[in-house]
């Protein structure tokens, strides 16, 4: 008691992290299956994958993707899993480090009668996978493996492949492995950041929890030895509660900046939309401007099924020329302004009729036109001078 | 001439906003960090401007007659400045503060984390294409279309595109919202001479820089520790969200955390200090927010309740209270003003001169809400510390500090009630879209409370004074 006495700013934080761990833990255990304690992991030697597609090396704990068919390599275990549900995380090691989406986990309840089900696995630090992410997972499981996709003749490495059931200290792992999530730059950036915060603990909560449960230990340990609050101590403990947010915040800074190095870095303007996920829309808007379209702004009608990037994003590829983005199909002003059509996905029931050269839709629609340019990207119609409606 | 494209506005507002705070009775120097933060949005706002006078007076976009607008002005102002502080005797607050022992690695561990921070956006603001949807969609794509066809092309409605054959005139769904941004991403742009997205949105970082030499410099006006001072600049630029705003430039809302935030730590400056030129600079840059990004219609009429509270007694705000509430009972709660449109509620329907109308329609969004302050990583510890000190100061915080504080927290909440919980908005806090980006454009007024929190439990009441010393 002496020693909390004289120390009260260090027996406050070990106080509120005890009583934030003990909460924790019960929180948690309460929240676990059966197992919690007990439940063991079940390793799976990875010379019990064979390959479907692709092929590569199989040496003792450790099986090499060298090759790909049209793109793609897939290794699939037929042992299969009994009672898939007992299993709450797959454990893996994947060398060198993968990206989001690269490597979709697949599982089949049969092969024969049961649909195919895949889930993008998460870039993580740990490599350490939340199976109850995918609903369906649970049942017995007759085929499961991962789909690789070639990039630059990329070789993988996998080994150390287990499945734990859902343990304290699994449970343990999968939140620090979220809160270590890298967590790329995307649309939703602007918007929100998740920073982990699907996981059971998220750490924002976790760390503001510990800082002002110590912050109100410490006032009270002060209250009772009728002592002055340390000002600075308590600015101390405020500061690093903040900083282990922002470490963590840094690392995922750090990430990306790594990856947008690793992309952009050197680049021109153009070169590095080349690089971006849309390139081949980037090339495409770019071949319709520079080698189809006249030089003069145009007016553009994009008609798609539905709302989508690509749909939103194509007045900006194809500034200066004028685009209107929000049809499905044509309206009768089309015809009155003139222009061109873009037709991006199909879209039901709109037709190029070859004989008549029009658009025809619905009860009668048709806009007179012209094939300027196919692409199985989009079909790019000219409206012909004499173009008139008709519905 | 790049540097001079993004200095030149910077400069011309500097030296306007030294102009205004010249007018200040109580001080006699330059708060240099101050005039910094507040004269770069100041300076992009008169460059946008000058933009599109000079297109209406002249039908070109020439980026020689902008840039000898801006030196113009620039030289005006030097000169009324000049003249205001009694020819010659204008004295630069700027020397670094000596800050000792301990203290000083803090400090300069802090200052290698803004660094840190400020240099991995600039990297991403910098290297990679656009990409935020708002920027390729409707902020940079104004912008882009300006620049290309040399025109200041009208944006207009769905239906008003349909009817014209005028090659020159666009539409997007966001037509009508204001230009000022777009305008300011042309302007680096004109001067290059070549379309380039980085180019057009790197304003945004310095957007960034400003933000936190203002903050630093409206602390230090009221005499604030200089470790205090650091520390609220880390809090700010090391917040998730707006260091993601920094990293992907484009959008309307960190220009507007430069006018309203800004504005509103202007007021709550003044709230101590009743320094009246704060109060001026204050109602000016939450003014010249509506120019902004519509919700800039919000933050005024916030501000200028937050005033009336700050000058009103008691007694008269309740008297107010009362007869608003009666107003409202009796059908008389909505005002027809000439130019501004009607303002006031009738009919569960608050009218909000050119802002529109929130009509009203409770929906629960508490679980939204809650996840975005304090289990999201948007914001890092701010909400806790936010919450935890507010509590304290209303407890045992000195009275000079707890009514601005509080009015400004309770008005927040007003309005961020009325918008998303009692308005059809909400739907944009069920999938996160908008709800962030709304507290963004016054998060540094939120740190800038945080640190006035802090000084109302912790140390001497701020004086009004403190700029003399300094």
């Amino acid at each position: 008691m002496k020693w909390v006495l004289r120390l009260p700013m260090l027996s406050s934080l070990l106080l509120a992290t005890l009583v934030l761990a003990g909460t924790a833990t019960i929180f948690l255990y309460l929240q676990t299956s059966t197992e919690a304690i007990t439940g063991k992991t079940t390793p799976i030697a990875v010379d019990s994958f064979r390959f479907i597609k692709g092929g590569g090396k199989q040496q003792p704990g450790l099986l090499t993707i060298e090759r790909y068919t049209n793109g793609k390599a897939i290794i699939s275990n037929l042992q299969g899993l009994e009672n898939s549900g007992r299993f709450r995380y797959l454990q893996f090691q994947l060398t060198p480090a993968k990206l989001m989406d690269d490597l979709p986990l697949f599982f089949w309840r049969s092969a024969k009668t049961g649909r195919l089900h895949t889930m993008a696995l998460e870039e993580n630090i740990l490599d350490h996978l939340d199976l109850k992410h995918h609903k369906q997972w649970g049942g017995p499981v007759s085929e499961y493996g991962f789909i690789f996709s070639e990039k630059n003749g990329q070789h993988w490495i996998l080994r150390e492949l287990s499945f734990s059931p859902d343990t304290l200290e699994q449970t343990y792992l999968s939140i620090f492995s979220d809160w270590l999530e890298f967590e790329v730059w995307s649309q939703h950036s602007v918007n929100f950041l998740y920073g982990g915060a699907h996981s059971r603990l998220p750490a924002t909560v976790v760390v503001g929890t510990w800082v002002l449960l110590a912050l109100l230990f410490y006032s009270l340990l002060m209250h009772r030895n009728k002592q002055a609050l340390n000002i600075r101590k308590i600015a101390a403990v405020l500061l690093f509660g903040w900083m282990l947010l922002d470490a963590r915040w840094l690392f995922n800074l750090f990430q990306q900046t790594q990856l947008t190095h690793n992309i952009y870095a050197g680049k021109s303007s153009s070169e590095q939309y080349e690089a971006a996920l849309d390139a081949d829309y980037y090339r495409y808007f770019q071949h319709l401007k520079k080698e189809v379209l006249p030089a003069e702004p145009q007016f553009i009608y994009v008609l798609d099924k539905n709302s989508n990037y690509f749909r939103a994003k194509t007045p900006w590829w194809l500034a200066p020329h004028n685009v209107f983005n929000q049809d499905s199909y044509p309206r009768p002003e089309y015809g009155n302004k003139g222009g061109y059509v873009l037709i991006l996905h199909p879209v039901p029931g709109l037709q190029f009729d070859k004989r008549t050269q029009t658009l025809r839709w619905g009860d009668g629609g048709s806009l007179p036109v012209t094939p300027a340019y196919l692409d199985p990207l989009g079909t790019l119609y000219k409206i012909r001078e004499s173009g008139r409606w008709y519905e | 001439m790049l540097i001079f494209a993004y200095l030149l506005p910077w400069i011309t507002g500097t030296i306007w906003l030294v102009w205004l705070e010249s007018f200040s009775a109580q001080r006699l120097q330059v708060n240099l960090p101050r005039a910094l933060g507040y004269g770069f949005f100041l300076g992009y706002f008169l460059c946008s401007t000058a933009i599109w006078l000079l297109y209406t007076m002249f039908g070109q976009l020439s980026a020689t007659m902008v840039s000898g607008l801006l030196l113009l002005l620039s030289v005006l102002g030097f000169f009324l400045s000049w003249r205001k502080h009694h020819h010659g005797q204008l004295t630069i607050s700027g020397k670094a503060t000596d800050i000792k022992g301990w203290d000083r690695w803090l400090a300069l561990l802090l200052l290698t984390l803004i660094i840190i921070h400020l240099a991995a956006a600039a990297y991403d603001a910098y290297s990679r294409p656009l990409l935020p949807w708002d920027a390729w969609t409707t902020w940079t794509y104004r912008a882009k279309i300006w620049f290309l066809s040399q025109e200041l092309s009208p944006f207009v409605s769905t239906d008003a595109w349909l009817n014209t054959t005028n090659p020159g005139v666009y539409t997007i769904p966001a037509h009508n919202y204001p230009a000022i941004v777009s305008l300011m991403q042309l302007w680096p742009v004109m001067l290059h001479g070549q379309w380039n997205d980085a180019l057009a949105i790197f304003p945004g970082l310095l957007a960034g820089v400003a933000l936190v030499l203002a903050l630093y410099g409206q602390g230090r006006s009221l005499g604030w520790p200089p470790l205090l001072l650091i520390a609220g600049v880390y809090l700010l630029i090391s917040i998730p969200l707006l260091d993601t705003h920094l990293a992907l430039p484009g959008y309307a809302d960190l220009w507007l955390g430069g006018f309203a935030g800004l504005g509103f730590i202007a007021l709550l400056q003044w709230s101590q200090s009743r320094d009246r030129t704060q109060l001026l600079i204050g109602l000016l840059f939450l003014g010249l927010g509506i120019f902004v990004k519509r919700e800039g219609s919000l933050w005024l009429m916030m501000g200028l309740l937050f005033v009336t509270v700050q000058v009103l007694s008691w007694k008269l705000l309740l008297a107010m209270t009362a007869s608003m509430a009666l107003a409202i009972l009796s059908g008389y709660s909505l005002v027809d003003l000439p130019w501004l449109g009607q303002i006031g509620y009738a009919d569960s329907t608050f009218y909000l001169s050119r802002l529109g109308t929130i009509t009203l329609r409770p929906q629960d969004v508490s679980s939204a809400i809650i996840t975005n302050l304090f289990s999201n990583s948007n914001w890092n510890l701010l909400y806790f510390y936010l919450c935890a000190s507010l509590l304290l100061v209303l407890l045992r915080g000195k009275q000079g500090a707890k009514c601005p504080m509080m009015s400004f927290i309770l008005l927040l909440t007003a309005v961020i009630t009325t918008v998303f919980f009692l308005s059809a908005e909400g739907e944009w806090v069920k999938d996160s879209t908008a709800f962030g980006r709304l507290l963004l454009q016054v998060l540094p007024a939120l740190i800038f409370v945080l640190q006035l929190n802090w000084q109302a439990l912790f140390r001497q009441p701020a004086t009004a004074q403190a700029d003399e010393k300094r």
